[in-house]
């Protein structure tokens, strides 16, 4: 074949060119330790590469979620924990307080006192916030304090059942707190007991209050047990004097159980064994509008504070009579029966936080070894084997070097500097 | 003789001279693109008949040609077309492909640092440092659609520039071969059809740069003309004349510009045709990768916002609003707007005003589509990327009208739409141009969900509600539900109650002293232990349809019957039709008849209705019974409920006979301790809690009058018969709580005084389902064309009950108020990451993102392997071409020698013959 001079050195440029060419992708591979650069140098492994790159990313995401979950679980066993204590405390003061034929009326108000300060204690405990400043019993609402009140006026959750649950892996998610009450609140008494509240549509302002109540009479009660009461303040004019009066019914009949009672703010009111205090200016009924309405609803269950209220109360209430005697003896019962509730529901939710750990520990040991799986199968696909890239330099460049030296070769061989 | 010798080494000398001239000629034209060397013929000079013998008269030079083959210029043409294109579409590629995998420029990693960043709010909804960082990424992911937007604009601007440059290039190219054209022929003639080589060369060398930039033929015209032509036959080059080609904007869409023939006011638009070159693979480019990368990218950007929007709407962030939009909002008017190009050919006015919505996210394609207006006002939408009719229908002249396809909604709003209108539609081009982040207060984002359960701590029973959820916050028509029309609230919230372990009614519980039945009621829900009951429906087309008809319960002018006999509901026959709505417009819907017997219980109607798909429905009946204070507690006194003595007897040893029991309370004396021991009475019957049937003794609220409340679950007509007295005056009242009352009384032993009374009937329809009766205004169902005669059920939450509630047992939904800590819809968001939400739900986010990746990186790898090839096959011509027709040096010193030889011979038999003319002249 007749070659033209063009073509010596277009041969020339072309092969330098394509040496260069994979010379400079060699380096590249090799400055930056991969072996794809683009996708299309392997849209395959490109796409695999992706994908894994995005596992690692969210394994790491789960991780840290683990580790938030691992915090908040540790500080709600601490303090469940120290609750146990005060709980366990409690149940000796009342061991000890059950010696009703002993002990005077001067050890009861030692005994109280130190009920007292654990109850303190206790609230305290109950209203624990964490870092953030949340107060880790109140469910969602965690922005103000759950349990409320104090002797006077009992004690009331103010939080709701919410549960904060964290991601841990792709369908899993874990527990990462409790509300309050389910284990504070939520626990069966002893005794059927009563909640109170105001009907959130009432229409005072500032709006009237009712007291958390308590039972009076236990057998009275427990008769009526368990109906709820609705007390309906009722037209001015029901009574004579006019003046504010209120009716109690029973909330699933509607049956009537004290009418057209006249109302002194704050008073005591007792009805069924039962005694409660509204305080403020209810509402009155209208011919349109009823007035305010409160709601008495039975329970079974008493939260720990009330508990420990009741039965420091009670000892404080001690005179050295033989009724006080009785009720005390009656309370320390019911007390011992209440804080052994209470501890065995502490200590389930403690079970329940033992579980979440284990499922954790072992959701990041899954983790730990997807990790090490995918980061050895991402770097099978996009590392660059070094050996190879090596071999293939030195190839190329000696391809390089003999491209160019040919051609110095090749060019010097010209009919002209023979003339 | 010397005269003859002299002549013949002239012709010698002559032939020697051209050939190192034109051997002159090929080395200086060396290194010039497009030169073929060329070669002198030369021919034998006739010979002279000179007495009997031919003398030679030398040579002389025929002509000069170049030496080529015409097949390897072509082939070199062709090929130098075929790599031009796919070089120009691999330089292209190969640069998004670098853009879409890059750390920095691509979308994968951003998608992944906002969703860790959402985690860690999800982790610590409290926190506002994890919320702003939230907002920082969301305000990152935005830049990177934006900012990917904005290199493809720059990649398809560096395409529109370069259709500028290349359109003049080619102009200036065809002009050029026109007028060598020209010169080639008057050359021809001039010379007397010498050929002109150097002007031939420099017409193939044109035509090879046009065959760069576009692929052509070539055919000869004669008189040493060739015509060029594109390869789909459009004339570029005839003769001498040559054809202009311009750039206009599209018609279509004005954002886009074709290459056209110019021609006077009415171009031709050639952009399709024209393939190969540079221009062929740079347009190629644009149709091919650029507007399925925009499309593709812009899905991606309207599905995230339009997802990420709807699940964070439907949260409350910790202002206690329900969270806003968190992207952009897909359906905003004037982005809506900015999907619609109109025809700049459509008639004037321009007054047309269309608007594309986004119905449905996870349906979108990324194509563009067309619509089309027809005479008669039809309108017909087109998919462009595969030609398939999407919809069509006629424009009814009512404005706004509009009509889906493909997950979109298009709204025809406003203007004087006439046949021959066209519209370009692309929902997804722009998307990642529009993308943006709206939230930029942290305690804005909505990591709540809006509901909160709540199970009353006076409850009995271990029923247990779960957390309960927003489903969505728009019914079935696309409006907004009732429960969250007002800001920050559940309107009305609501109050699960046990009526019994097994049956509960959900009210309204706006007021918690006086709970209200909902609209429509939900009343006498079956419970199952054991199971998760779900409380809410979860069909947004779901509708209950109630009986309200004239002869439902106990309506004016029933009588009581007395002294035995037939005891029925006085429910008359009925004929109920259940219609099937056809998925397809003008299909007739499918019908189910059924009838009723007549006096059938509740019951039976409602089974016989549930035996219908799609249909289900729940019987009960109640009856109250007041005023017994006149009842007479002696024999014979005995109220008898569905066969059930009520009252007990006992055997009076000392009177020998049977006389009322002590226990039984004297309604007379205390109505209540009556009404309570009949409750009692019914509730500890076997037979009747078996057909779930009990009592409740209570109070009316309105009038205060005791009253005996009793319930069939079930729907059993309930029959109360009364045995007293005639002497006295004893009656009682029985009512169905709406109309008045009856009036049992006494007619003496053995005569009873009895009534049965019917229940109401709650149907509940899935979606598309409708109830009628025949007549129209049913006895049973109440006027079934009423506006509100079926109304929906769907509230857009749901709930869950698990356990075993006791009677009483109450559960309370309400507005999640203050719920800093509540993570619940921060989670919901955090899954987006990984759910279905692209491409009818079968690829995620990111996944979308890798196989957009993927397909270029394949596209561009291919292109590589095929540019490669292409590059190959060019060099092989090339090489094939300049070894026929290009110069080689040594060849040429060679030459060069060879007709310096020559030329000294031809000079040497010069001297020869002056040696031979001299010696010739001094030998005289």
């Amino acid at each position: 074949m007749r070659i033209s001079s063009n073509q010596i050195f277009n041969i020339a440029n072309n092969s330098i060119a394509d040496a260069n060419t994979a010379i400079s992708k060699t380096q590249e591979q090799m400055s930056t330790g991969r072996r794809v650069l683009t996708p299309s140098d392997d849209p395959v492994a490109s796409t695999k590469i992706l994908s894994i790159t995005k596992d690692l990313a969210d394994i790491q995401q789960f991780r840290r979620n683990i580790d938030a979950a691992q915090n908040n679980l540790v500080l709600e066993e601490s303090i469940l924990n120290a609750v146990n204590n005060v709980i366990q405390r409690m149940q000796e003061l009342a061991v000890q307080a059950g010696n009703t034929a002993i002990l005077s009326e001067n050890d009861y108000a030692a005994l109280a006192s130190e009920v007292d300060t654990r109850l303190d204690e206790l609230i305290n405990l109950l209203n624990s916030q964490n870092a953030n400043g949340d107060f880790i019993f109140g469910g969602y609402k965690s922005t103000r304090e759950p349990f409320t009140g104090n002797f006077e006026s009992g004690f009331r959750y103010e939080g709701d059942e919410g549960q904060q649950f964290i991601k841990v892996s792709n369908n899993t998610t874990v527990a990462a707190s409790d509300a309050g009450k389910g284990i504070f609140v939520d626990i069966q008494s002893a005794r059927n007991t009563i909640i109170t509240a105001a009907n959130p549509s009432n229409r005072s302002d500032p709006a009237a209050n009712i007291s958390i109540g308590q039972v009076i009479d236990q057998q009275v009660y427990d008769e009526f047990y368990p109906e709820d009461i609705i007390i309906t303040f009722n037209e001015d004019t029901n009574i004579v004097p006019a003046g504010k009066n209120f009716t109690a019914r029973e909330k699933s009949t509607g049956r009537i159980i004290v009418a057209d009672q006249a109302y002194r703010r704050g008073e005591e009111i007792q009805m069924l064994g039962l005694s409660f205090r509204i305080t403020g200016d209810p509402a009155s009924g209208t011919p349109t509008q009823r007035g305010d309405q409160f709601f008495i609803e039975s329970s079974e269950k008493q939260d720990i504070l009330t508990t420990v209220a009741r039965f420091s109360e009670a000892m404080k209430a001690h005179n050295g009579s033989d009724a006080t005697r009785e009720s005390v003896a009656d309370i320390v019962s019911a007390t011992l029966d209440n804080l052994s509730n209470a501890q065995t529901s502490v200590l389930e939710t403690v079970a329940k936080l033992g579980a979440r750990f284990n499922s954790l520990d072992s959701t990041e040991q899954l983790h730990l070894d997807s990790e090490l799986v995918s980061k050895e199968l991402l770097s099978s696909l996009q590392d660059v084997d070094y050996a190879e890239a090596a071999t293939r330099l030195s190839a190329q460049s000696l391809v390089l070097e003999a491209a160019q030296a040919s051609f110095v070769r090749v060019s010097r061989l010209t009919l002209f500097s023979q003339l | 003789m010397t005269n003859n010798l002299l002549g013949v080494s002239v012709t010698g000398l002559r032939v020697a001279q051209s050939n190192l001239s034109v051997t002159g000629h090929n080395i200086a034209n060396a290194d010039v693109d497009g030169y073929s060397r060329q070669s002198v013929n030369s021919q034998t000079n006739p010979a002279t008949l000179t007495g009997r013998v031919y003398l030679g008269n030398g040579v002389n030079v025929t002509t000069i040609e170049r030496v080529v083959n015409q097949f390897v210029i072509e082939q070199l043409r062709i090929d130098t077309s075929l790599f031009n294109d796919l070089d120009a579409y691999n330089d292209n590629i190969s640069q998004l492909d670098r853009l879409l995998s890059d750390s920095s420029t691509g979308l994968a990693g951003s998608l992944e640092t906002f969703f860790a960043a959402m985690q860690n709010g999800a982790d610590d909804p409290t926190s506002i440092p994890a919320r702003q960082l939230i907002v920082g990424e969301a305000e990152n992911i935005a830049d990177k659609f934006n900012t990917l937007y904005e290199r493809l604009e720059a990649v398809n601007e560096g395409v529109d520039s370069f259709v500028d440059s290349a359109v003049s290039q080619v102009n200036a190219l065809t002009g050029n071969i026109a007028q060598l054209n020209q010169r080639i022929s008057d050359a021809m003639g001039a010379g007397g059809g010498a050929s002109p080589n150097d002007l031939l060369d420099q017409r193939d060398e044109a035509i090879r740069q046009l065959a760069e930039l576009v692929a052509i033929q070539t055919y000869d015209q004669g008189f040493g003309q060739v015509n060029v032509v594109l390869n789909s036959g459009q004339n570029l080059v005839v003769g001498t004349e040559s054809r202009l080609l311009g750039v206009a904007t599209s018609a279509e869409d004005a954002t886009r510009r074709d290459i056209v023939f110019a021609n006077g006011d009415n171009d031709i638009v050639i952009t399709n045709r024209i393939a190969g070159g540079q221009l062929g693979g740079l347009l190629r480019f644009r149709n091919d990768v650029v507007d399925q990368t925009y499309n593709e990218l812009g899905r991606i950007a309207v599905v995230m916002a339009d997802t990420f929007n709807a699940v964070h709407q439907r949260g409350v962030n910790l202002n206690n609003e329900f969270g806003r939009e968190f992207f952009y909002a897909v359906n905003d008017p004037l982005v809506a707007r900015s999907r619609v190009i109109a025809n700049s050919d459509n008639a004037a006015p321009a007054d047309r005003l269309l608007a594309l919505n986004i119905a449905d996210s996870q349906q979108l394609t990324a194509h563009d589509y067309e619509v089309v207006v027809e005479a008669g006002g039809l309108f017909r939408i087109r998919d462009l990327d595969n030609g398939e009719e999407v919809a069509s229908g006629v424009l009814n002249g009512v404005l706004p009208q509009t009509v889906d396809f493909d997950g979109l909604q298009l709204v025809f709003e406003a203007g004087s739409f006439q046949a021959g209108d066209a519209f370009k539609l692309i929902p997804t081009r722009s998307g990642a141009r529009d993308f943006s982040a709206e939230i930029i207060d942290a305690s804005s984002i909505a990591f709540g969900s809006p509901l909160v359960t709540d199970a009353s701590i006076g409850n009995i029973g271990s029923g247990v509600i779960g957390p309960g959820e927003v489903l969505s916050l728009e019914g079935a028509d696309g409006n907004p539900l009732p429960l969250f029309a007002v800001a920050g609230q559940i309107n009305p919230p609501m109050m699960v109650r046990f009526t019994s372990p097994t049956t509960y009614d959900i009210l309204d519980n706006t007021d918690p002293g006086n709970p209200v039945d909902l609209v429509p009621p939900t009343r006498n829900q079956l419970f199952v232990v054991g199971a998760t009951n779900d409380l809410f429906p979860t069909d947004p087309g779901e509708t209950l349809v109630r009986t309200n008809g004239d002869l439902i319960g106990l309506p004016a002018g029933r009588a009581p019957v007395v002294g035995g006999g037939a005891l029925n509901n006085a429910y008359p026959a009925e004929a109920i039709t259940i219609s099937r709505a056809s998925a397809q417009a003008g299909v007739a819907p499918v019908t189910t008849n059924l009838f009723t017997d007549i006096n059938a219980s509740a019951r039976q109607t409602a089974s016989q209705l549930n035996n219908i798909e799609g249909v289900s429905a729940s019987a009960s009946t109640y009856v109250e019974i007041s005023d017994l204070q006149s009842l007479t507690r002696t024999s014979p006194l005995q109220i008898n409920l569905n066969g059930e003595d009520l009252i007990e007897y006992e055997f009076d040893a000392g009177a020998g006979t049977f006389v009322v029991a002590s226990q039984v309370p004297d309604p007379a004396a205390d109505e209540d301790a009556f009404n309570d021991y009949l409750a009692e009475r019914i509730n500890n019957n076997a037979n009747l809690t078996a057909s779930r049937i009990y009592a409740v003794a209570a109070v009316d609220a309105a009038t205060g009058i005791a009253e005996l409340r009793i319930y069939s679950s079930e729907g059993d007509d309930l029959q109360v018969s009364l045995e007293a007295d005639a002497a006295g005056p004893d009656s009682l009242n029985i009512g169905d709580g709406t109309n008045p009352a009856v009036a049992l009384t006494g007619n003496g032993a053995g005569i009873t005084s009895a009534i049965a009374v019917g229940g109401n009937i709650d149907v509940r329809l899935a979606d598309g389902l409708s109830l009628s009766t025949f007549p129209p205004n049913s006895l049973l169902f109440g006027d079934t064309g009423a506006a509100n005669f079926a109304q929906s059920t769907y509230l857009g939450i749901q709930a869950a009950i698990q356990g075993v509630p006791a009677t009483g047992d109450t559960f309370t939904l309400g507005f999640n108020r203050d719920a800093a800590s509540d993570n619940r819809n921060a989670l919901a968001l955090s899954n987006l990451q990984n759910s279905g939400t692209v491409d009818g739900g079968a690829t995620s986010y990111a996944e979308s993102y890798s196989a957009l990746v993927e397909t270029i990186g394949i596209d561009t790898a291919a292109s590589k392997t095929n540019r490669d090839a292409s590059d190959r096959v060019l060099q092989e011509v090339t090489k094939l071409r300049d070894s026929v027709s290009a110069v080689n040096l040594d060849e040429e010193a060679a030459n060069l020698i060879k007709y310096e030889q020559m030329f000294s011979a031809s000079a040497q038999v010069i001297s020869v013959a002056r040696d031979l003319f001299d010696r010739l002249i001094s030998s005289f």
